[in-house]
């Protein structure tokens, strides 16, 4: 392992950083992660209309839809959690616009205000307040939501590219030193801010004249669909499930590599899923109008029990099973993070990183695990993710809030803890035979 | 003492820490245990173990390499 361990730290590691490093990457990947207060926010509202307070929900599902307390709830509270999700989750692509803009400004030591402003400029012009779509989410009257997404990332990165390049070229409006900063900065925005703006409005103009609709229509019906139907692909989501686990195995930064990718594909999915159900799609499926069968909180439901590789099944196999002092002492240690998805203790600790012993099982359990989970959200025992809820929450009690209260999710998260325990056991037996 | 645990590029880490001051406080190289390396440090321990993260982290590799920084 050591010769492919240097191979791995002299051609591969610095092709990583490059990918890790990249500028327009990390400002998607921290775009994505400073919309957090939004998404959660805006979850946690919809998260109680769905548990409590709408007619199909959870409680609902238990005393029934016509029960005094729903009827109540549904006219009187429903609606003021609604208002909540208006202002958060409905307006997440024009979050991520801004978002974009400033990250990509605060890399490249421009002003971020300004550059954020006239992100949202040009994604507002480009017709982002009107949509009209009969055949997938009817309801969704603009592209300020998840429909928005791919269009708000194209624009995000592409108008800093041209108000930047006006900068370089010094075409900004200066001003005496007497005049206070703010001013100053605004009146320097200017000329980058319109040369940004009239590209994006040559843009708008030619999709009418030419295509007959805005950008946003045009991308919906001709490449999001094929775009979310490959993150659908099974093959894509167990390629996903091998190489985070195989990328933190050989000490490279899982997250950082696939962040890009992940975000803007399986997170919009989830995005999508939470939208369909609070307006009461509860079919799961690829078509128009049906809720996505993987999502990125999918792997947090089902896969990553106690963190990448399912590891707190690592714990309990030890725990149970393992003779070695030191391996139980590490277990002992690490279950109470494990518990809230955090397992550095036990990946650093045991080590299962670059332990050849532990290889074969850290690599083969998060596959077989999204087979399940996925196979058994097809068939309809687990319920698709439809809820937002974060990464600590634990796992089964995860799977149970972000499907909504669905009996066979917590079941098959349950059951893949049980399956990931019986890979990791034989591994603990051979450790076993290790001297300490 | 401060622990990084990296399963890769090491020898890079150790030279981005020991025999540095950064932000006032100095980093000494005390030993290797697998991939286990620990560095002495005056001043404040969680002072030092942000800087040693934020060192790495920002570092050439910083973003590919998988690592945890702890105090020990």
């Amino acid at each position: 392992m050591s010769g492919f361990v240097a191979f791995l730290e002299e051609k591969f590691v610095p092709i990583a950083a490059k990918i890790g490093g990249q500028k327009h990457l990390l400002a998607i990947r921290d775009a994505f992660a400073g919309l957090m207060p939004l998404v959660l926010v805006g979850s946690m509202a919809v998260l109680l209309n769905n548990v409590f307070f709408v007619p199909w929900s959870l409680l609902a599902g238990f005393i029934g839809g016509e029960h005094p307390f729903i009827v109540w709830a549904n006219t009187n509270l429903a609606p003021l959690f609604s208002i909540m999700d208006s202002g958060t989750l409905s307006i997440l692509a024009l979050g991520l616009v801004f978002s974009v803009g400033y990250n990509r400004a605060m890399y490249e030591k421009q002003d971020a205000l300004s550059t954020s402003l006239i992100n949202v400029a040009a994604f507002i012009l480009l017709g982002a307040l009107s949509r009209n779509n009969p055949d997938v989410a009817s309801w969704v009257g603009n592209f300020l939501a998840a429909q928005g997404i791919f269009v708000a990332l194209i624009v995000g990165l592409i108008t800093p590219e041209i108000y930047f390049w006006v900068v370089r070229k010094n075409w900004v409006i200066k001003m005496p030193d007497s005049v206070p900063p703010a001013v100053s900065r605004g009146f320097s925005a200017v000329i980058p801010g319109f040369i940004a703006v009239f590209v994006w409005a040559l843009v708008a103009y030619l999709f009418n004249v030419l295509a007959g609709a805005s950008i946003f229509t045009w991308f919906e019906t001709t490449i999001a669909g094929s775009l979310m139907s490959l993150g659908q692909n099974i093959f894509s989501i167990v390629l996903v499930s091998t190489l985070i686990p195989l990328l933190w195995f050989f000490g490279l930064h899982g997250a950082n590599m696939l962040e890009a990718f992940m975000s803007p594909v399986y997170g919009t999915l989830g995005l999508m899923n939470i939208e369909l159900y609070k307006n009461g799609i509860t079919t799961v499926g690829s078509g128009a109008n049906e809720l996505a069968v993987w999502v990125r909180g999918s792997w947090d439901a089902y896969v990553f029990a106690g963190g990448s590789g399912a590891t707190i099944a690592l714990i309990i196999a030890i725990l149970v099973a393992s003779k070695r002092k030191q391996d139980r002492e590490i277990a002992k240690l690490a279950l109470p993070p494990g518990i809230f998805m955090i397992n550095e203790p036990i990946l650093f600790g045991l080590p299962v990183v670059l332990n050849p012993i532990y290889f074969i099982p850290f690599i083969l359990v998060q596959p077989v695990l999204t087979l399940v989970a996925y196979f058994a959200t097809v068939a309809g025992i687990a319920g698709p993710i439809v809820n937002s809820v974060p990464w600590t929450t634990p796992p089964v009690l995860n799977a149970f809030l972000a499907t909504n209260g669905s009996i066979g999710a917590a079941f098959i998260s349950l059951i893949n803890i049980v399956i990931a325990f019986f890979i990791f056991l034989p591994f603990v037996y051979i450790a076993n035979k290790q001297k300490d | 003492m401060i622990l990084v645990n990296a399963p890769l590029k090491r020898d890079y880490i150790k030279s981005l820490i020991d025999q540095q001051t950064i932000e006032g406080i100095t980093f000494s190289f005390e030993k290797q245990e697998g991939m286990k390396l620990y560095f002495n440090h005056d001043g404040d321990k969680v002072l030092a173990q942000s800087i040693v993260k934020k060192t790495i982290k920002s570092s050439e590799f910083g973003t590919a390499l998988f690592f945890n920084v702890e105090i020990v």
